[in-house]
């Protein structure tokens, strides 16, 4: 299979505004500062693009940051030291906001979206005895045991379930922008994937295909490339992929192999029989099986020389950055899969998301104009890219912020399947509606926008209190990186002269609430929906 | 609060509440949505309320064929069976799970049907498509519709007969529009997942911040999901002041409701037909039904377990509906219909509970309910690969509901081929609804 010529994902060649940045921006790291702004249409679409995907594994800034919150405050402890579904929706959320290098958080988002594990499961199967001070700490020990060594404490049980959530979010960040196959295996052995998908009891004397089945079905392949004896013959080649709960160690839902449970029978899996005695490396073999299975795919000729997995998570990624209407048998999802799967010039290796990435948001296809303001912006994004672009900060992520974002119809860490969210129409829904118009009126309120900062934010870019245009534009052009049309801003200047009355000239406490009026609206333009 | 006292009360009332005194300008909508008409279909009062059981139900275990040996073998269900003799007796052939006193004192009322046996050919057994399926009344091999079965019902028996009120449909006690309810041409139900958080909330300049808002939602367009936005928040500013009517009526039986989607979903439908809404669909769900494990406690002790809590709670709830409706002379107007994506599998599995199965039970009730069971018994001596196999298409179902409780057209629905060929031989096995004639013309109600 040679690597055919490309077409629309050839380099965007058109001219680089603000306007092309700003289309970046809104699509990978939620928005931006005009700073930050003004620094991608500066560097040219390359450098841009290689500056928002080159992130590092860890955010220092961010990690400081962090640690550099004051202690003591029921807030900032909770976002230190996440130990609920609460804190750890907050916790995120919070680094969503501070983040230096904002698209490592959006990746996460999607491979959350894409490897789902759901709270509510992993919470419950953590045992309630954890609370009493079990540490798992003694040789032999069952782990349900009624006591430990610790002293009790009423959110262990939480903070371990966090720590589950954590480690797998852990592995987003770091490994995400990596070799897909690399990402595969650790998920596969991730704790906190081994309890969702019950692969953690999946023994050779009671064979359980959950996780099988999924990590084909949602996971690399989408369905219509294995059949049902193939689920079962992955199960068996899986068997042992487990989660310790002898309590040999102080962390009792660590990674581990249960070489005893492994069914050491010969597998075969889409034709090939394959068996080790090499612990774990069935699991290798069933990772690299599934990323070389050929399409069966018969929506478009071309298709079946690839392979399913290139196909199913390019279409993944172009339904994610750039339209969801893409189908997997569009022009774009077959030239993204044939470098996903045959370009190995960055690396090394094949299936190279971040190469991958980089490529199409470098393309022509990206930044077509059809594809403008036509997705529709998560719970999480509506949010985050607000605070980001006007840099405020809401008091409360674990309590206040996390529950609106739920309002919206997004609980992060429990997505409502395992097939993660359904996005697009389904965010706009009149409960979710009245969500997202509500945390804007927080937004415009001096819990989250103070007088203070409304000085200091917009003064410097108004000519005097009258200046409505400019108190519209300056909104339109920090959360939409867009312009207002002349009905919109027709809208605004009502909307002003309304708060005005009969006044003749606008104090300074009219101004403001204009100002927190203009914040309002804005986030409630149909364009502020939409990314 | 009857619906001439309604329009009375938006009329008159509107602008008396507090916010609005304090405002020079009643925002525009709130004019516009009190002058809206009343549609010219589906007139007769009647309600139906599509209850969810999400997951996957365990049928057998719901409603237990008592007479059936095959059931008791300790080959089937040896930890999980309900022990013989726990059950409620409904009919003889049938005993209903012993969590369900309240379900069970409404069937003996006559209030109550049993349909067994529904399904599907060519049973699929992923949640997902499973519920695709049972959503838009598709089925294996044929083009998914692209728009719910609630959806094609309305557009089809509604267009041309003017503008739906925002609360002609509703999905209560949950924030997700449910796919049964989506893609229609003209309307969007609304969703209202708490009917106290349901209202749009302005710091200060409440009438010029509401009215900028509804504006900049107006602006002509060409592009269909902004045309889709605008209709959402059209949705919810014509829909926002009706939730807050409604959710002023009392609670009749405080208590009598769980705090959780069914609970919270069946209490605002509850409030909003008292409250003289012209709501004709709800939808309302319960999850948790996807028992692979610790279904029941094993030993002698199966009563208890998820699938006790689970179906205790439809039975209260659904218990404490009825009982608001019969209190309020609601009861002949209702109609409640149960539906789960599957059954589960027959013999239980190695873990006290039990696989992705087939066929299945629903149930309907309200004062317009032929009580009794219908669709014959379940067929535990030939499965198909473990499961129960089909007598009743679920389109049948539907085009039962469609066709005797609301008079209106079930072909169209679902297809006249699809009628012709599985539809119109079944119907007349599910008279379970009963017909017009039967039931108080309610179109002059109240």
């Amino acid at each position: 299979m040679a690597i055919i010529a490309m077409a629309l994902l050839d380099p965007y060649t058109g001219p680089w505004t603000s306007d092309q940045a700003a289309h970046l921006a809104r699509r990978t790291t939620f928005g931006a500062t005009p700073v930050q702004l003004a620094a991608l249409t500066a560097a040219g679409m390359s450098a841009a693009v290689d500056s928002i995907v080159d992130y590092a594994p860890v955010d220092l800034p961010l990690e400081n940051r962090i640690v550099d919150l004051p202690s003591g405050t029921t807030e900032y402890d909770r976002i230190k030291n996440p130990v609920s579904d609460r804190d750890v929706e907050g916790w995120w959320l919070y680094r969503m906001v501070h983040s230096t290098q904002p698209f490592q958080q959006q990746f996460a988002l999607f491979l959350h979206d894409h490897f789902v594990s759901e709270w509510d499961k992993i919470f419950s199967t953590v045992t309630p005895e954890a609370n009493n001070g079990n540490d798992g700490s003694i040789p032999g020990q069952s782990c349900i045991r009624t006591s430990g060594s610790l002293p009790a404490d009423p959110n262990r049980r939480g903070a371990i379930a966090v720590r589950l959530m954590r480690d797998q979010h852990n592995i987003f960040l770091t490994l995400g922008h990596g070799a897909f196959k690399s990402l595969l295996v650790a998920i596969t052995r991730d704790p906190c994937m081994l309890i969702y998908l019950d692969n953690r009891t999946n023994f050779k004397t009671r064979p359980q295909e959950n996780f099988a089945r999924e990590i084909m079905e949602l996971f690399s392949m989408g369905v219509g490339n294995y059949n049902e004896q193939d689920v079962k013959e992955i199960a068996r080649a899986l068997t042992g992929e487990s989660v310790n709960t002898s309590c040999l160690l102080n962390w009792p839902y660590s990674y581990f192999y249960a070489a005893s449970s492994h069914d050491t029978n010969p597998k075969t899996v889409f034709g090939v029989t394959f068996n080790s005695s090499v612990p774990g490396e069935d699991t290798n073999k069933v990772i690299d099986l599934i990323l070389q299975r050929v399409s069966n795919s018969t929506v478009s000729p071309n298709h079946a020389v690839y392979p399913a997995a290139s196909l199913y998570m390019s279409w993944k990624f172009l339904t994610w950055f750039v339209n969801q209407g893409i189908a997997i048998s569009d022009e774009a999802v077959k030239e993204l899969a044939d470098f996903f799967y045959n370009n190995t010039s960055a690396g090394g290796y094949r299936y190279n998301v971040r190469e991958t990435l980089r490529l199409l948001f470098k393309s022509s296809f990206f930044y077509e104009s059809q594809h403008r303001f036509k997705l529709f912006k998560n719970p999480a994004e509506y949010v985050v890219t607000a605070l980001r672009a006007l840099e405020l900060d809401d008091p409360s992520y674990a309590g206040n912020v996390n529950n609106w974002v739920r309002e919206m119809g997004m609980k992060l860490f429990d997505p409502p399947t395992v097939d993660g969210w359904a996005h697009g129409h389904t965010w706009i829904n009149a409960s979710g509606v009245v969500a997202r118009f509500n945390y804007a009126n927080r937004m415009s309120t001096s819990v989250v926008l103070s007088d203070t900062a409304i000085d200091s934010l917009i003064e410097q870019h108004i000519h005097g209190y009258d200046d409505d245009a400019g108190i519209a534009s300056f909104f339109a052009s920090r959360l939409l990186l867009d312009s207002l049309t002349f009905e919109e801003a027709d809208i605004f200047m009502q909307l002003f002269k309304d708060i005005k009355g009969s006044a003749t000239t606008t104090t300074q406490s009219i101004y403001r609430k204009k100002v927190r009026a203009a914040l309002h609206l804005t986030m409630t333009m149909p364009r502020y929906q939409l990314k | 609060m009857s619906n001439m006292n309604r329009r009375q009360f938006l009329k008159v009332g509107l602008s008396g509440l507090a916010y609005f005194t304090l405002e020079q300008t009643t925002p525009k909508w709130v004019m516009r949505a009190a002058r809206a008409l009343p549609l010219s279909c589906l007139t007769s009062g009647r309600i139906l309320v599509i209850l969810q059981q999400s997951g996957g139900n365990d049928g057998l275990n719901t409603v237990i064929p008592r007479q059936d040996d095959i059931y008791y073998d300790a080959l089937t269900r040896p930890t999980i069976h309900i022990p013989k003799g726990m059950e409620i007796n409904l009919d003889g052939l049938n005993g209903i799970h012993p969590s369900m006193s309240g379900i069970a004192d409404w069937y003996q009322q006559g209030n109550a049907a049993v349909l067994h046996n529904v399904g599907y050919v060519n049973p699929d057994f992923s949640h997902f498509t499973s519920t695709d399926y049972w959503e838009t009344g598709g089925v294996p091999g044929q083009l998914m519709p692209q728009q719910g079965w609630i959806a094609r019902f309305y557009d089809n028996t509604c267009n041309g007969h003017g503008d739906p009120e925002a609360l002609f449909m509703a999905r209560t006690g949950s924030s997700e529009l449910p796919d049964m309810m989506a893609g229609s041409q003209n309307y969007v139900p609304p969703t209202i997942s708490s009917a106290a958080s349901y209202s749009l909330q302005t710091g200060e300049d409440r009438a010029a911040r509401l009215n900028a808002i509804h504006d900049m939602n107006n602006l002509p367009t060409i592009d269909s999901d902004v045309e889709f936005l605008q209709r959402s928040v059209n949705t919810v500013e014509a829909s926002t002041a009706d939730i807050a009517t409604a959710n002023a009526e009392p609670d009749l039986y405080p208590g009598g409701y769980t705090a959780d989607s069914l609970g919270n979903g069946l209490k605002l439908a509850s409030k909003i037909i008292r409250a003289g809404f012209d709501t004709r669909i709800f939808y309302v769900s319960q999850g948790g039904y996807d028992t692979h494990a610790n279904q029941a406690i094993s030993g002698n002790v199966t009563t208890q377990g998820d699938h006790q809590r689970l179906l205790g709670n439809l039975s209260l709830n659904v218990d404490t509906f009825l009982k608001e409706m019969r209190d309020t002379g609601n009861l002949d107007r209702v109609l409640i219909l149960t539906f789960s994506e599957f059954g589960r599998r027959i013999n239980e599995n190695g873990s006290s509970g039990t696989d992705h199965g087939a066929a299945n039970v629903m149930f309907a009730f309200g004062g317009g309910v032929n009580g009794g069971v219908f669709g014959g018994q379940p067929d535990l001596a030939n499965p198909l690969r473990g499961n129960l196999r089909h007598s009743v298409d679920f389109r049948s179902v539907y085009s039962a509901v469609i066709e005797n409780w609301f008079g209106a057209q079930a072909a169209p629905v679902f297809g006249q081929a699809n009628y012709d060929s599985v539809i119109a031989p079944e119907l007349a096995r599910l008279q379970f609804v009963k017909t017009n004639a039967n039931v108080k013309d309610w179109a002059n109600y109240g």
